[in-house]
This record gives C-alpha cells, sequence and structure tokens, in this order.
C-alpha cells in the first residue's frame, strides 16, 4: 500500500481517463512529426505540428459554409507556410510536405481508417488492489467528404480535432461561451489584449463545435428520424429554445463588444499594440457573427425539418429505414450458398446498387429510313483489309536455331562456294534435314526471288543465312547429290566475288 | 388546386434529370429548380412519387445530389447485367453481383458506417485481396474445405489472380478467366452508373466510391438482397422469389 501513495489516488479518478484521452488527441499530430524525418524532405526541419494545427484551423474556417475546403485547397495553403518556411527548396518539395501534413491528419496511411491508440485504465477494488483493463480510444481528426452541390471532395474537423484544438474543453457549450464572453470583456477593461485575442478565437472555435452538433443533430433526423426520436422528445425542443434564446443573446453581446472595441480603436491615446489587437479581435468577432446568424438559420428551421421528416419518413417502407449488414448479413453467407443458388440475390444487389438505365428502344422513324435507304454498293477504293492484320502474327516456319545453323555453316564453309559444297558439309557436320532445306531455299530466292506476298520475311531469311549482299548464278552444272536435282548453284558473297568466280571457272573450261 | 399540364411536364422533365445520374442540381438551373420545389411543394412531391411507382421506381434520397431513384428490379429502368459486355453465362452474372456485394462489404463492414459519410476509396488490388482473403478463409474452415465443391465462393476461388496489365498492352489485354479483370469490370461499370469514379492521383486503378453507391447501398440494394437471400433460406424460392 505505501506504494501506491507513491502514485497518488487522481489515476484512478473517473476524470483521470477523460485527460489521457485529451492527450491522445495531439498524438498522431506528434506522431506525424516524428516521421518526418524519414521523408525525402526530412533533412530539412519542417515545423510538422505547427502546419497540422494551420491545416486543422484552415478546414475549421470554413466548415459548414457553403464552399468548404478542399483537400487541393488545403494543400495549396501549406505548401504557400512550408515555402515561406524554407523558401530555398524546390515548390515539388513544398507540395509534398503540405500533403504529407494533410495526409498525415486524415491518416491515408491506414486507408483514413480512425486513429486508435491503447489506453490502461486503472481502477481500485474494494481490498486495495489495483486493477488494470484495456481501453481503446479512437477518433478521426479529419475526415474527406463529397460535396454534393460540387461533386468534389471537401475536408471536415471531427469534433475531437475541434476540441483537440481549442484545449481539451469537456463542458457545455453554452456555459463556456457565456464564459469567455465575460472574460473577454474584463481582458479589454484591464487592457490584456492578447489573452481577450485568444478568448475571442476560442469563442468562435467553440461557435463551430456547436454548429457541427446541430449538424449531426439534423442530418440524423433526416436519414432515420427513429434513431433521435427519444432525444426530439426529451432534450432537444427545449435544447433548441434555449439555444435560441442564447444566440440571439450572443448576437447582441458580440455587437456590443464590437462596439467597445472600436471605441478603443477610435480612442486618441490608445497605444500601437493595443489598437492592432483590438483591429485583430473585431475582425474575428465579425466572423464570430457570421457564425452566429447562420446557426441561427439552422436553428429556426430546426423544428420545422423534424416535422417535415417526420411526415415524410412515416410513409416510406420500414425495411429501407435500417441500415443493411452486408458483410455478416450478405456477402459471407451468399459465399457458402451454392453458385446456382447464389446468382439471385448477388445479382439482385449489383442491380439495385446500379440505379437502373433507359433503355435503348430502335425508333421506329429510324427503322423506316434505315430500311428504305438505297443499298450502298461497295466502293472499289477500298482495297480489302488484309487478313493477316487481325490476327496475331504468324508464328515463324522456320525455327530460329535452324537459320542460325544454316548461317554457321554458310560461314565455316566460306563462301564463293557451290551449291554442293554446302549442301554435303550440312550433311558431314550431321544438321537436321531443315538445314539443307534452309539454304537450297535461301539460294533460290536469291536466285530467282518471287514476286509473292511477305517478301520482307524471305527476304530476311535469305540475308541471315547467305549474307545481305550475298549473289547467286548458275553456269549449267547440274547437281549430283542424291535427293535435290537441277543446276549446281554458285553462291557468292556479293557480286563482285561472283564475277571473279565466274572468270576462273571460264579460265579453268579454256 | 390541381397540378396543371404544365406541372406534369415538369414532373416528366424532374424524372428524366434523376435518371441521368451524372446530371447535377448545381449545375443545371432547371433541375435545381425542380428539385427545389419537388422538396417543398407536396402535392407536386406526391405526382413525382406516383408515377414514378407506376414505374416501379421510388425516390432514394433528395439531397443537393439530386434525386436519386431505386429502380425495383422488375422495371424498365432495372439495368440488365446481361447487358454488360463478356456478361453471357450464370457464371459471370454470379461475378458481377459478388464483386458488386464485396465493394460494399469492404467499404461498408458494419451498419453503423452507412451513416458516416466521409469518402471511401477502392482499389482493384484491395478489393482482389480482400475477396482473396475471404476465400483463404473458407477454405481453413473445416465444414467448408470438405463442402460440396459448389459454393459460390469457389468460382471467385478458381479464377487465377495473375495478370499482366502493368506490363505493354494495359488492363485490355486482362482475361476473363482472372479475377482482376471482374473486379476491374465492375468497378469500370461503377463508374458509368455514377456510383465511383476514378481516382488516378491516388494510384493506379484506384476509385472513390460516390455518395450515390452509399444511397443505393444502404437504402434499397443491400435490404432487397438481404430479403432474396432469406426468402432461399426459408426455402421457398423454388417459387419464383421475387424481391
Amino acid at each position: 500500500m505505501s506504494d501506491l501513495s507513491t502514485v497518488g489516488g487522481a489515476v484512478f479518478e473517473e476524470s483521470f481517463g477523460d485527460r489521457v484521452r485529451a492527450l491522445l488527441r495531439a498524438r498522431p499530430v506528434a506522431d506525424a512529426a516524428d516521421n518526418a524525418a524519414r521523408q525525402m524532405w526530412g533533412g530539412c526541419e519542417y515545423d510538422v505540428v505547427t502546419l497540422a494545427l494551420a491545416a486543422i484551423d484552415a478546414v475549421i474556417a470554413k466548415q459548414g459554409f457553403d464552399q468548404e475546403v478542399t483537400y487541393d485547397e488545403a494543400v495549396a495553403g501549406l505548401a504557400v507556410l512550408a515555402a515561406a518556411a524554407h523558401p530555398e527548396r524546390s515548390i515539388d518539395e513544398h507540395g509534398a510536405v503540405a500533403r504529407y501534413v494533410v495526409d498525415a491528419l486524415l491518416n491515408r496511411k491506414e486507408r483514413e481508417a480512425p486513429f486508435s491508440y491503447q489506453i490502461s485504465i486503472f481502477g481500485r477494488d474494494d481490498d486495495g488492489s489495483v486493477r488494470h483493463r484495456v481501453g481503446t480510444a479512437e477518433f478521426r481528426l479529419l475526415t474527406e467528404h463529397e460535396d454534393h452541390r460540387r461533386g468534389v471532395n471537401v475536408l471536415r474537423a471531427s469534433t475531437d480535432a475541434i476540441n483537440a484544438l481549442v484545449g481539451g474543453l469537456e463542458f457545455d457549450v453554452e456555459d463556456e461561451q457565456a464564459a469567455i464572453e465575460l472574460m473577454l470583456a474584463r481582458q479589454l477593461e484591464r487592457g490584456a489584449f492578447g489573452q481577450a485575442e485568444k478568448a475571442a478565437e476560442r469563442s468562435l472555435l467553440l461557435s463551430i463545435r456547436y454548429a457541427d452538433e446541430l449538424r449531426t443533430l439534423l442530418a440524423d433526423t433526416v436519414r432515420d428520424i427513429r434513431t433521435v426520436l427519444p432525444q426530439w422528445v426529451r432534450e432537444v425542443p427545449e435544447q433548441l429554445e434555449r439555444n435560441r434564446t442564447h444566440l440571439e443573446e450572443r448576437l447582441a453581446a458580440e455587437s456590443t463588444l464590437l462596439g467597445h472595441l472600436r471605441r478603443a480603436l477610435d480612442a486618441p491615446d490608445t497605444e500601437p499594440e493595443v489598437s492592432k489587437a483590438s483591429a485583430r479581435i473585431a475582425a474575428l468577432l465579425e466572423k464570430c457573427r457570421h457564425r452566429h446568424t447562420e446557426l441561427h438559420g439552422k436553428l429556426v428551421n430546426a423544428r420545422t425539418i423534424f416535422l417535415d421528416e417526420q411526415a415524410r419518413q412515416s410513409f416510406r417502407p420500414v425495411g429501407g429505414l435500417r441500415n443493411p449488414d452486408i458483410m455478416d448479413g450478405l456477402f459471407l453467407p451468399l459465399l457458402v450458398l451454392r453458385a446456382d443458388v447464389a446468382v439471385e440475390p448477388a445479382e439482385t444487389f449489383a442491380v439495385l446498387v446500379s440505379g437502373g438505365q433507359v433503355p435503348r428502344v430502335v425508333r421506329v422513324a429510324d427503322l423506316v429510313d434505315d430500311l428504305l435507304a438505297p443499298r450502298r454498293a461497295p466502293s472499289p477504293e477500298d482495297p480489302p483489309v488484309p487478313d493477316e492484320e487481325l490476327g496475331d502474327p504468324d508464328p515463324p516456319a522456320i525455327p530460329p536455331e535452324v537459320l542460325g545453323a544454316a548461317a554457321r555453316l554458310v560461314d565455316e564453309v566460306g563462301l564463293p562456294a557451290r551449291l554442293s559444297d554446302l549442301l554435303l558439309s550440312a550433311r558431314a557436320a550431321d544438321l537436321p534435314a531443315e538445314v539443307e532445306q534452309v539454304i537450297v531455299l535461301a539460294a533460290l530466292w536469291k536466285y530467282a526471288p518471287e514476286t509473292a506476298q511477305d517478301v520482307s520475311t524471305a527476304v530476311d531469311t535469305a540475308a541471315r543465312v547467305l549474307g545481305a549482299a550475298a549473289a547467286v548464278d548458275a553456269d549449267g552444272a547440274r547437281i549430283t547429290l542424291p535427293g535435290w536435282s537441277g543446276d549446281d548453284l554458285i553462291v557468292a558473297q556479293d557480286e563482285e566475288s561472283l564475277s571473279r568466280w565466274a572468270a576462273v571457272a571460264d579460265r579453268d573450261a579454256s | 388546386m390541381t397540378l396543371s399540364q404544365r406541372d406534369l411536364a415538369d414532373v416528366g422533365v424532374l424524372i428524366g434529370c434523376a435518371l441521368r445520374p451524372k446530371m447535377r442540381p448545381g449545375a443545371d438551373n432547371d433541375y435545381r429548380a425542380l428539385l427545389s420545389r419537388y422538396r417543398a411543394d407536396v402535392e407536386f412531391r406526391n405526382a413525382v412519387d406516383s408515377v414514378l411507382e407506376g414505374l416501379e421506381a421510388q425516390v432514394l434520397s433528395d439531397s443537393d445530389l439530386g434525386l436519386v431513384l431505386g429502380v425495383r428490379r422488375e422495371s424498365v429502368f432495372a439495368y440488365r447485367i446481361s447487358d454488360l459486355p463478356n456478361v453471357g453465362g450464370v457464371t459471370e452474372r454470379l461475378l458481377v453481383g459478388l464483386v458488386s456485394v464485396a465493394v460494399a462489404a469492404y467499404a461498408f463492414p458494419t451498419p453503423a458506417d452507412f451513416d458516416d459519410d466521409r469518402v471511401r476509396w477502392v482499389s482493384v488490388d484491395e478489393l482482389e485481396r480482400f475477396l482473396r482473403e475471404t476465400c483463404e478463409r473458407f477454405k481453413r474452415t473445416p465444414e467448408q474445405a470438405q463442402g460440396s465443391l459448389d459454393e459460390a465462393w469457389r468460382t471467385y476461388d478458381r479464377l487465377s489472380p495473375g495478370y499482366k496489365a502493368d506490363r505493354g498492352k494495359g488492363k485490355a489485354r486482362r482475361s476473363p478467366a482472372s479475377s482482376t479483370y471482374w473486379v476491374a469490370h465492375v468497378l469500370t461499370w461503377m463508374v458509368d452508373q455514377a456510383l465511383a469514379r476514378s481516382a488516378p492521383a491516388r494510384g493506379p486503378e484506384v476509385f472513390q466510391l460516390l455518395e450515390r453507391f452509399r444511397i443505393q447501398a444502404a437504402e434499397l440494394a443491400g435490404n432487397a438482397a438481404y430479403d432474396v437471400l432469406a426468402a432461399i433460406r426459408r426455402g421457398d424460392h423454388d417459387r419464383e422469389a421475387a424481391p
């Protein structure tokens, strides 16, 4: 027990876990800063934490309005900051840093899953022994949503992110706001403008968080009124009424504060820092007022939305109201069904999820026109499409190893030579019969090229076996080799050596 | 007060817009005006709903996204899966259905996920892996491993995942005998139906599931397919299971 006294009792208190959870909200940002060193640009010290908070702020600034911040806009904004921090680095790197920060807040690395951390929850039993239990804290900071009007993806900050930024505020929004108002008024009296500005910022963030709560409630109401019906019965009407008067008060109070600040600005003996600060606060309060007005509009409509949805959803088929359990209710059971039985439900899903198609119907007018049109005569200019182009190229008729063997043989014997000599050495070398045939065909092609189609293949083959400039001629001698008949052709490497061979042969003959 | 001829024509125009899923009210003034009339004017809304009822269709959502229609299978507007290229036989239809369900199961694993409208991304590779791992799990469960050998998952498992898509001639060369062909096929089809869009910035063959997919799956397809499945389980699918 004496060990425990050093720990203190706070760790067992209920609120302790809340503080741990609040602290964890900052962890993704810290992790991102840690991992930054491993990036390509890690050597350059960018302040990832500041950039991350700036990103959340930029998102919050427009959240709930018509033009929410898109991913690209957030990245572009951060890239400007990164560029200001390290102007000597390339623009690409600034973009990479900005993307890294926004991706980290979205947790893109893990497919935008929520950040999840294990936490220890300690408790004490009646006998004084310490219990330990593992819990998890799960939350998101930024999320991507589809903007219905524009069709682009926009970013939204989660309640967690707003809270983490405001500083782990866990109490009622309205009271907090009233407190800030009071504090601001006092601070202005005392001239503590730095703190007053901070307080004004908080007030803005709280307004945004409040709007978010309202948005969630209304979205739930539109989606399925039954899930929030108990809430509407008990808390919501009262809450809405209270909020409405509260907002009206706030609007009045903030314009009074603005008046105060303006008076401070107009006073002749104001110090420059004070006037600068109050100008900033004035701008901030103006933003707050804008927010409040927006909120007020939403609030006024809330009850109408509820009644409309009640009327609309009461006529909706009950089946449509519950969310389906695709994984356990459909996907896995479907997979274990017999294939022929599973087709029907699987296809039903595909057909219904597709949303339909407009059938293409044959128009009678077009059909009649087509039938009455004069028959088109084939134009004689169009050459028939050769069939070869349609299929794959034909496989080579002669295997490459045969071609290689033939070429080596011709090299060994040496040109010029008689065809019979080439064939004899081919037989002597115990080469396959195809080699002989290739040599003969190549020589014949060189002697009398046939002008059939597919010329290129024959030219290539002959050139590979006998050489590109080879020349072939006949002098009336007959081939005496068994298996072949006809002229014993003279094969030379070019025209010149062929004529020399002819000259020598003539001399021998004479 | 009754609707005039002009109003009825407007009913037709609005339904026409709703049947073109790629049309956005944000970009079309007439559509936007008629959509807000649908939301505000009960009589007009009833007229639209009744006409759609006659066409075996219904409005699933009337947000700024536009009028999202759910179309029942017996409707003239129902998609015919056999119209897809290379989908002729029972096996192909099964594959298209299974992969469609897999997309939903992968992106929205629990019922609560349908309440969250954050953006979901899927890629051909991820989905292939997801399906493959599910098949592997079935192989390890004893009662499946020595099953009748004609369960639906085996149809997918028999396909080879191998393909040479990133070399040479692209996905056009992917063979219908490969599983990735079917995953890519279904995702491309979903792009045509404005349920998804391709996101080349996020990597090769990555797709973003659009809000429309979430609505269609949550509001109609999931439960309707489940009802068919339940009917089969009860054993009365022999007498023409109507969805």
